[in-house]
């Protein structure tokens, strides 16, 4: 053997870990050759430097630091996760979302009729994050976005009791007059929404049966401003230029669905060309996987409304808002003065629990998030993928905001968990 | 090199006595999981990401990450293996933010945490005071903790969990996710680079 190749050799044979014969080789070159002895030796001894080189201690107080950054982030998703009621409906994820907001918009104009007085705004007004709420309604317990799962009351009443119970909004705003007065009447969600839980019936059912009938027109009159068609519904929709036109004939059977669901408490079938394009949007390949690079996606978060900003704080906070309630937290959410912060802070801040949540649907893992440096804004995060749910990953993340980078094939790669990275942008 | 393997395994079994504690219910378990590895894995993010501001955040990060899918571990490697994954991918996401290569970092005797001995900084500036040995050695500590950060991020992480942290190929296979042989070749080039970088500094040093 000579020099070069011995060298090549020489990492391994340090760490012992060369196979025998060659292990012999490379110990019979150096008992002739003083270069490569001098080479091993001053490999041996950087390894010795590197082993004794001092550790570097943590602060004494990181256990105290981990704890208060904990907290913090816990209070934060606490009070995103009391917004959102959990409801079992059997839809595909991505019609979910305009369903219930559709759902929690009519709720909204309801409350402004209520005995309070308050002044509402229509959902659509708030920026994008506060959508998590409704977004969330449907979407936590839609494990697989199949068709499999039927609307069971005993969870939604079980779910609603485990979590605080009401949204109230308070908030200026004229859109409420646009509400039909057929709708204003069927929903007691003013009063069933924001009260105590009742034992019997839970909120979530109650509005969801009550608002069956009215049910199409409300969400017509809602969904037609762009804004609102744009973020649940742009997803995959290829080549259709009228938003507003295109949520119409989305709804349709989605009314139909909550209709059947909330009478029958039935599986509910999207018609098949619904299907086939969720199925389409899922499997469009730009790009095959490729085992251990991680796929590289951006994901342009709309940005929140500068001009109405809000605030939400729970009953114990703010006590001159506060309803009694007997179970859970009654939580509030006011309008108040435009905040300083950056628009784009507040959108991506807010981006991540839904974030999370998508992930955790998959089965796959949120595995790091990274920071802008010196501040608490997300510019990326990096997740790991079972592959075979990756089209069903892809749909959801476009209901948080638009997707750019390739669009993944899963097919034929089912065993591999894919690395994602996601870089977080405002448009 | 039997009682670290021991040592390796109590570790391991304590290790799962805590999870199972902590997964039946018992949430205060996690903390004494921090204690346990909160050094090791600070070290590993401080070399990792050669500034300690840096390092605590990922290693923050990384344990909140543990504890929010700790409930979830399923033993399928040991705890520290999986811990120290995540720390890796942490950090490396770290190094790929532009903002943090914009700022690159040099040594700074004034580190806090670089070294216990809070004089060093006044050491090394007066001669009269250390003996030249120990200034030696430091200087040299001083020129391997440089070298190891010009290194690319690949070879940082393979040379740090190998030479410095002692963790065995089988389970840096499992912290990173990389074949032996990318592991293998990767460590001999770090070696290589190291050698080659300390050995200009000294040389620098000895005009």
């Amino acid at each position: 053997m000579n020099c070069g190749k011995v060298r090549e050799h020489l990492s391994e044979y340090m760490d012992e870990s060369l196979e025998a014969t060659t292990k012999a080789s490379v110990e019979e070159h150096l008992s002739a050759c003083k270069d490569c002895q001098k080479e091993v030796a001053s490999l041996r001894m950087l390894i010795n430097d590197l082993d004794s080189m001092e550790t570097v201690a943590p602060p004494k107080d990181f256990l105290e630091q981990l704890h208060k950054r904990m907290e913090r982030r816990s209070r934060f998703s606490r009070i995103l996760d009391t917004l959102s009621v959990p409801m079992r409906v059997k839809l595909p994820v991505k019609f979910a979302g305009a369903v219930v907001v559709a759902i929690l918009a009519f709720t909204i104009f309801q409350v402004q009729k209520d005995q309070y007085g308050k002044k509402m705004t229509p959902l659509m007004q708030e920026p994008v994050p506060s959508e998590s709420s409704p977004l969330r309604m449907a979407k936590s317990p839609l494990v697989n976005g199949t068709q499999e799962e039927v609307l069971d009351t005993e969870t939604v009443r079980e779910k609603a009791k485990q979590q605080p119970q009401a949204v109230r909004v308070a908030a200026k705003g004229d859109e409420a007059k646009r509400l039909p007065d057929n709708g204003a009447k069927e929903v007691a969600s003013g009063e069933t929404m924001s009260g105590p839980s009742p034992q019997e019936g839970d909120p979530i059912e109650l509005s969801q049966k009550r608002m069956a009938t009215p049910m199409q027109e409300p969400i017509r009159s809602q969904i037609s401003p762009p804004k609102m068609a744009k973020a649940p519904l742009e997803t995959g929709v290829q080549g259709e230029a009228d938003n507003a036109g295109v949520v119409k004939e989305w709804m349709k059977p989605i009314s139909q669905a909550v209709q059947q669901v909330a009478q029958k408490d039935e599986a509910i079938n999207l018609p098949d060309n619904v299907m086939k394009k969720i199925a389409h949007v899922g499997t469009k390949a730009d790009q095959p996987l490729r085992k251990g690079v991680p796929i590289e996606l951006s994901l342009v978060i709309e940005r929140v409304q500068s001009t109405q900003a809000f605030e939400v704080t729970s009953a114990m906070e703010a006590p001159h808002r506060a309803q009694e309630t007997k179970v859970g937290r009654t939580l509030t959410v006011r309008e108040v003065a435009p905040t300083t912060q950056p628009e784009r802070e507040k959108s991506i801040e807010q981006i991540l629990p839904r974030l999370r949540e998508v992930i955790e649907r998959t089965g796959g893992e949120l595995v790091s998030v990274e920071y802008e440096e010196g501040t608490h804004i997300p510019e990326s995060v990096y997740v790991e993928i079972p592959a075979e749910e990756i089209g069903k990953f892809q749909i959801d993340l476009q209901e948080l905001g638009e997707l750019h980078g390739a669009l993944i094939d899963p097919m034929g790669e089912a065993e591999l968990i894919m690395p994602i990275r996601i870089d977080l942008l405002t448009p | 090199m039997n009682e670290h393997v021991k040592d390796t395994g109590r570790s391991a079994r304590e290790d799962e006595i805590l999870i199972r504690a902590f997964q039946e219910g018992d949430k205060a378990v996690f903390d004494e999981l921090v204690l346990k590895h909160q050094h090791k894995l600070f070290n590993l993010c401080y070399r990792l990401s050669g500034d300690y501001q840096e390092a605590n955040d990922a290693a923050q990060e990384t344990f909140i990450k543990v504890y929010e899918s700790l409930k979830r571990f399923r033993f399928e490697s040991a705890f520290s293996t999986w811990l120290y994954r995540i720390a890796v991918n942490t950090c490396k996401n770290k190094f790929k933010s532009s903002t943090y290569r914009q700022k690159e970092k040099t040594v700074s005797l004034d580190n806090p945490g670089l070294s216990q001995d809070d004089d060093s900084a006044l050491e090394i500036r007066d001669d009269t005071y250390s003996p030249a040995k120990e200034l030696e050695k430091k200087e040299r500590m001083r020129a391997i903790e440089e070298a190891i950060r010009m290194l690319p991020p690949e070879q940082k992480t393979v040379v740090t969990l190998r030479d410095i942290e002692g963790f065995s190929y089988e389970e840096i296979v499992q912290i990173t996710g990389t074949t032996l042989g990318t592991i293998k070749s990767r460590l001999a080039r770090a070696r290589l680079d190291l050698r080659k970088r300390l050995r200009s500094v000294m040389q620098d040093e000895l005009r």
